[in-house]
């Protein structure tokens, strides 16, 4: 079989860092260089962080730009993203030059927009779940539905303890469920994800995948 | 005295000569009788009426007759022996079973079956030499020259022909296929040349010759290889009706391919016929099967660039390509649209007049047509179909014959852009070596002439190949005959000149149109196939259905019920005593395993507290968190906050500003919030190891270790405890495996979501023991507080949380059943509907 | 929370995030514009706050503060950093291919990472869970040995079967199915009755998850009220 390397420094780059890091697990006197490189992916995480931010402000300029139904939105996107920007360097600056921690307007942002948004959106999804469970029946009839359906259910009552509906019995149930045959999906599901986890690594430490563009 | 041709070199030798004098290849005369093994000896009728319900000789017999040529499995047994090396069960189950899956005996049984034979070793025991195959295409034709013309052909269109062959005429082919039609007929019998022949071939082949057949398998990608055949039956199970074909082979064996879904050959066609917004023009197949739907293009003058002179490069010295040669082949395919149909329709259709008028443009084809001299009279046949033919084919139908509405009378449109022969070329040209290779384009071949030698020729192969006297020894007549006098099929007779095959291009003599008039039941399979095909290849604007206005309702009536009783809860709930949950073993729970190691820790230990939650989970990992931070605070130990997510560090703020107000800890006197921790592995690796370099400044930006209880911690192990708060399987798992792992003395504990409990339960009660403890949501939350005996959010919450458990067990159970019961309903009604019907 | 203690600032925040809980819940009536709005003033201030954050406690004290004030090693050490870093600005360009192989530095990072944590931390550690679930010495003495020995059993068949479900085997061909044997099928259908367990505990922690927020959604709007109505009264 031929390999063909389309981008033979960048999978090279790849390979040793990843082998020099995968060796730190093994080998201690190499501590000092998997540091230094485990420092830099930090720092490379970062800024890949802020690539990601700066392409979905191209992309909503973009469809900002045509006369989609959605530009209206992308524009709002696009305000609220540099207003919370300029609050965020104002504090920033405020910061830096009077020596003084004062991230107050950024918190309020975050805080009292943000965060219940994001909570709201969470509790949306409780009727969501319910008329989705409500649901599974009508789509599917088999085993595997009527089971899911049922543990649910039986873990959903487990939950609940309201005197006088009370029921020990579905305590003892729902424990069980949790700690025995849901446990052991679980393992398999873990050994299967680290399996493949560790599929995917060496394919990508030995230069078959190349995920950066290669 | 007689000359032999050098197998390796191909000079000539005294007959005396046991060694060339050239290369000192051994020369061994007993190998020339292998020769007769190649020659099919008689034709088995009954094996060539496949098509037979294609074809209707009544309206266009000439083509008819052409597509018979084309399709004689008998007249391609090396091309069987080539498939039969690469697919011996015996040696590779697992590859054949595969291409048992790839053929589709429902939808071309006759083809799966026949393929299906040549897995079975016992149903073709013969092995021809491997070196039958190199030149394929050329040895299906010149095998046919090896027959008598009364031999070759005319069972099929005498009386007794069975009844399913009528549609075949061979004889008026036989004196009008062009020379042209025979150097790409083969490449269109590629499918059919799989045939078993048991009749034609005898089996003769050593042992030795098998084993060391099979050892290049091991390398061949027998996946893409039988790809390729699935390609190759799905291209043709197309054309053929089913049957048809099924009462012209009615001892079919099923085979387990039969599971697969009816829709698989649309895949095939799919695979081969790539979508439309890849290429502008479809190459791969015809118009009439084009997804693109656009029409073949004009015929150019590309064949003259691409000749190759025969002394060049032998295809089958062209190997070791890249190993992506299926992919590059798709690609190809859909690349080389220009290529497809260009200049042989109309050499087709005018050969006979236009013969010798291109002769002087072209020099090249001089040789190749020269060659064509010592073809068999059959194989000359014109192609052109007649004009009576034509003018006989319904208007309607004519796509079929290959006749372009809009082209002038006579000139035909190729119904059928056959690129199997590319596919199996570049199949084994990348994995097989040279001797399974087939001869592809002179260009690729030209860098590897200079690599390798003839004498590099492997020995076994050598050991093979028969050495025939150049002189006839056939006993067939001149023009039949031809020996090859170069290279590795040296001394061979009925071989198709390479010279020839290389001059025309390969490629595109394999484009050859194959005029085809069906009958009205074939039309209507056409039509309705390419009725299916379009609708497959259409990009379908699927609106989503507007919401049926009982879901919506039902959707509303889920939503008001849970906030009117959870509102109602929450505005009227205080007034309810809250119970408490059952408990269980503390000592063994979780919760209590948690509590227990909290209750050791002492005044000013530092704990690490990883804040990793998005800010949705908010409101349940505040209630779940807030005892056990509590809890720490009261035991008084020093806090350091870090988080791997951007908003972890507000978030942390935040929860002690809105849950532990009353404790007052501040900040960097007793807990520190060494803010964002990115890259989250490596992140996480890094701070294990050096948290002070990864983290210098605290979240604000002050000295992050300057509080005497962080003044010895230089690595994570230094923490007395690390509590890690989430709601995300995920981050649970990177902390518990790269931090966990390395941990000696310092537990590890969590603080998670209900959602996330599942899956970190087995670390709890993995060994060794990666989490020491956790609390689980708001009700692990709320055991919790009440083993420390201090009613805290989660007590809070509890009634209104509980009532809305309740309610939506209610409507989950109500809904399911309710659906469950019309689902049923609605099956047995369809069942009873069906049933009538 | 109490808005007759706080400031303007808070009682305008809290107004705001009363404001944008509504928006939110006009989801329940079906998709709408107003959730619409809602959602990407989410996106934007959301990727805002991330920008900052990264900026501030990760670019600066990183890249930017050692240049100004650390030691020579720190200075050289930033420097250096600066250079995979301002190469992977170019992925947002369209000179990205520029940044492929800082790109490759944090792939092999992440791979080498994930390699040595799935088998330290996951493999080996849940083989030996699984094992040890049926070791009778490991068992624990305050239950039932019976009961430990078939809930151990238990375990291990869930954990087995449901390994077995998943098709570790050759990528696909296209047209192609890679069967497995009929008892390897037979033992991966109780695998998947294991997995219907567990995802249905998933499910019903997801729907926990939901329902706590949902609660304190409602906790946080009725307080709104209550603390608003308290002071339109105190006011007067």
């Amino acid at each position: 079989m031929n390999i063909k390397l389309k981008a033979p420094i960048s999978t090279a780059i790849a390979i040793g860092v990843g082998i020099v890091v995968l060796a730190g697990y093994f080998i201690p006197s190499i501590t000092n260089i998997r540091f230094i490189l485990l420092r830099t992916g930090l720092v490379l995480a970062a800024v890949a962080l802020l690539v990601g931010i700066i392409n979905l402000l191209t992309v909503h300029i973009k469809k900002m730009g045509s006369e989609g139904e959605n530009s209206g939105y992308s524009l709002i996107l696009i305000i609220t993203l540099l207003v919370t920007l300029a609050v965020g360097i104002i504090d920033m600056l405020q910061t830096y030059l009077a020596g003084q921690p004062n991230f107050q307007m950024t918190n309020w942002v975050f805080t009292y927009i943000q965060l219940p948004i994001e909570t709201s959106m969470l509790a949306v999804t409780a009727v969501s779940l319910t008329y989705a469970a409500a649901n599974i029946l009508r789509k599917r009839m088999d085993l595997f539905s009527i089971t899911f359906f049922f543990v649910i259910l039986l873990v959903l009552l487990g939950s609940f303890s309201v005197p006088p509906a009370n029921i020990p019995f579905l305590h003892v149930v729902h424990d069980w469920i949790i700690r025995v045959p849901a446990l052991g999906g679980a393992r398999g599901l873990l050994l299967g994800i680290a399996l493949g986890t560790i599929t995917t690594g060496i394919r990508i430490l030995m230069g078959t995948d190349r995920p950066y563009g290669g | 005295m007689k000359d032999i041709l050098c197998p390796t070199c191909g000079r000539p030798n005294s007959d005396n000569q046991e060694f060339c004098n050239y290369c000192y290849t051994q020369l061994g005369p007993d190998e020339s009788s292998r020769l007769d093994d190649l020659l099919p000896p008689e034709e088995t009728p009954d094996e060539s009426s496949r098509l037979d319900d294609l074809l209707q000789p009544e309206e266009t017999p000439d083509e008819a007759s052409r597509l018979d040529d084309l399709l004689q499995p008998e007249e391609t047994p090396d091309e069987i022996s080539r498939l039969d090396d690469l697919l011996k069960p015996e040696e590779i189950p697992d590859e054949s079973s595969r291409l048992d899956d790839l053929l589709q005996p429902e939808e071309t049984p006759d083809e799966a079956s026949r393929l299906d034979d040549l897995l079975q070793p016992e149903e073709s025991p013969f092995e021809t030499p491997p070196t039958d195959g190199i030149f394929t295409s050329e040895e299906e034709t010149t095998d046919h020259s090896t027959m008598p013309d009364d031999q070759a052909q005319p069972e099929i269109s005498s009386d007794e022909t069975p009844p399913e062959d009528d549609y075949f005429t061979a004889e008026e082919t036989l004196d009008e296929t062009s020379p042209l039609d025979d150097l790409s007929a083969p490449e269109d019998t590629q499918l059919d040349s799989t045939l078993p022949d048991d009749q034609a071939l005898p089996d003769e082949t050593p042992e030795a010759d098998l084993t060391q057949q099979t050892e290049p398998l091991d390398e061949f990608d027998l996946d893409q290889m039988s790809s390729g055949f699935g390609e190759d039956a799905g291209w043709f199970d197309m054309l053929q009706d089913s049957d048809s074909t099924e009462e012209s082979e009615p001892e079919v064996v099923p085979t387990p391919t039969e599971k697969k879904s009816e829709t698989d050959w649309l895949e095939r066609i799919k695979r081969l016929n790539k979508s439309g917004e890849e290429v502008e023009d479809d190459s791969s197949f015809p118009d009439w099967l084009s997804v693109t739907g656009k029409k073949e293009q004009e015929p150019t003058e590309e064949s003259e660039e691409t000749e190759t002179p025969a002394e060049e490069v032998p295809g089958w010295l062209q190997m070791d390509e890249d190993d992506t040669a299926v992919r590059e082949f798709l690609r190809k395919k859909d690349l080389t649209v220009d290529e497809i149909t260009p200049e042989i329709p109309e050499e087709i259709t005018v050969v006979a007049e236009t013969k010798e008028e291109k002769e002087p443009s072209i020099p090249d084809k001089e040789k190749v047509e020269t060659e064509h001299k010592k073809f068999p009279s059959w194989a000359s046949a014109e192609d052109k179909p007649s004009p009576e033919g034509i003018q006989d084919i319904p208007e309607e139908l004519q796509f079929l014959a290959g006749i372009s509405p809009d082209s002038t009378p006579g000139k035909t449109v190729d119904p059928f852009q056959i690129e199997e022969e590319d596919f199996f070329d570049d199949l084994f040209d990348d994995e097989l070596p040279s001797w399974l290779s087939t001869a592809s384009s002179g260009d690729e071949s030209l860098p590897i002439e200079h690599e390798i030698t003839p004498g590099e020729l492997p020995g076994w192969v050598e050991a093979m190949r028969p050495v025939v006297e150049s002189t006839d020894t056939t006993g067939l007549p001149d023009d039949e005959d031809y020996i090859e006098n170069y290279g590795p099929l040296a001394g061979i007779p009925s071989v198709l000149p390479a010279e020839a095959e290389l001059a025309l291009d390969p490629e595109k003599a394999a484009r050859k149109p194959l005029d085809l008039t069906a009958s009205k039941s074939h039309q209507e399979y056409v039509n309705l196939l390419r009725k299916l095909i379009g609708e497959e290849s259409k990009l379908k604007v699927i609106k989503k259905p507007p919401p049926l206005a009982t879901q919506r309702v039902l959707r509303w009536l889920i939503a008001i019920i849970l906030l009117v009783t959870i509102t109602g809860t929450v505005i009227f709930g205080d007034s309810i005593p809250t119970p408490t949950p059952t408990d269980g073993p503390i000592q063994t729970s979780s919760y209590g395993a948690l509590y227990y190691q909290i209750e050791r820790l002492k005044s000013e230990q530092p704990v690490l507290i990883a804040f990793d939650y998005q800010p949705a989970a908010t409101g349940e990992m505040h209630t779940a968190s807030a005892a056990v931070v509590d809890h720490l605070m009261e035991q008084g130990t020093y806090l350091s906050f870090v988080s791997t997510q951007p908003t972890g560090p507000v978030l942390a703020e935040h929860f002690l500003t809105t849950t532990q107000g009353e404790n007052a800890y501040k900040h960097n006197q007793q807990y520190i919030n060494l803010g964002y921790l990115p890259g989250e592995s490596a992140g996480l690796l890094s701070f294990v190891i050096a948290p002070k370099k990864i983290i210098p400044l605290a979240f604000d930006g002050s000295n992050a270790w300057g509080s005497p209880p962080l003044i010895n911690v230089n690595n994570i192990g230094d923490f007395e405890m690390i509590l890690v708060i989430t709601d995300d399987p995920n981050t649970a798992k990177i902390w518990i495996e790269q931090v966990g792992t390395i941990l000696e003395d310092t537990p590890l504990n969590m603080v998670v979501s209900a959602q996330v409990e599942p899956l970190i339960q087995p670390y709890f009660r993995s060994s060794p023991q990666l989490l020491s403890g956790y609390v689980s949501g708001v009700i692990d939350s709320m055991k919790y507080e009440n083993l420390m005996g201090q009613p805290n959010l989660a007590n809070k919450t509890w009634l209104p949380f509980n009532i809305g458990i309740i309610i939506s067990v209610g409507t989950i159970f109500i809904g399911g059943l309710a659906n469950g019961v019309m689902s049923l309903f609605s099956r047995h009604r369809a069942r009873q509907i069906g049933a009538r019907l | 929370m109490n808005i007759a203690t706080g400031n303007l600032l808070d009682f305008i925040g809290l107004a705001l995030g009363f404001l944008l809980t509504i928006l939110i819940f006009s989801y329940f009536l079906g998709d709408n514009p107003f959730f619409r709005l809602a959602v990407h003033i989410f996106i934007g201030v959301s990727a805002a706050y991330v920008a900052l954050i990264t900026i501030n406690n990760v670019l600066i004290p990183r890249l930017i503060l050692p240049v100004i004030n650390g030691t020579q090693g720190e200075r050289l050490l930033s420097l250096l950093l600066f250079i995979p870093s301002v190469f992977i600005l170019f992925k947002a360009t369209p000179l990205h291919k520029a940044g492929n192989w800082s790109v490759a530095i944090l792939v092999g990072i992440g791979a080498a990472a994930a390699i040595g944590g799935a088998i330290t931390g996951t493999l080996f550690p849940q083989i030996l869970g699984t094992i040890n679930s049926v070791d009778p010495s490991a068992y624990a003495i305050t239950t039932s040995r019976w009961d430990q020995a078939i809930n151990g059993f238990i375990i291990v068949v869930g954990t087995v079967t449901t390994l077995i479900y998943f098709h570790f085997g050759t990528r696909e061909q296209t047209g192609q199915v890679n069967e497995r044997l009929p008892i390897i099928e037979k033992i991966s259908i109780i695998g998947k009755v294991f997995l219907a367990i567990t995802f249905g505990a998933l499910y019903a922690g997801v729907y926990l998850s939901s329902l706590a927020a949902l609660v304190e959604r409602i906790t946080f709007l009725w307080e709104f009220l209550t603390n608003i109505g308290f002071t339109l009264f105190s006011s007067f």
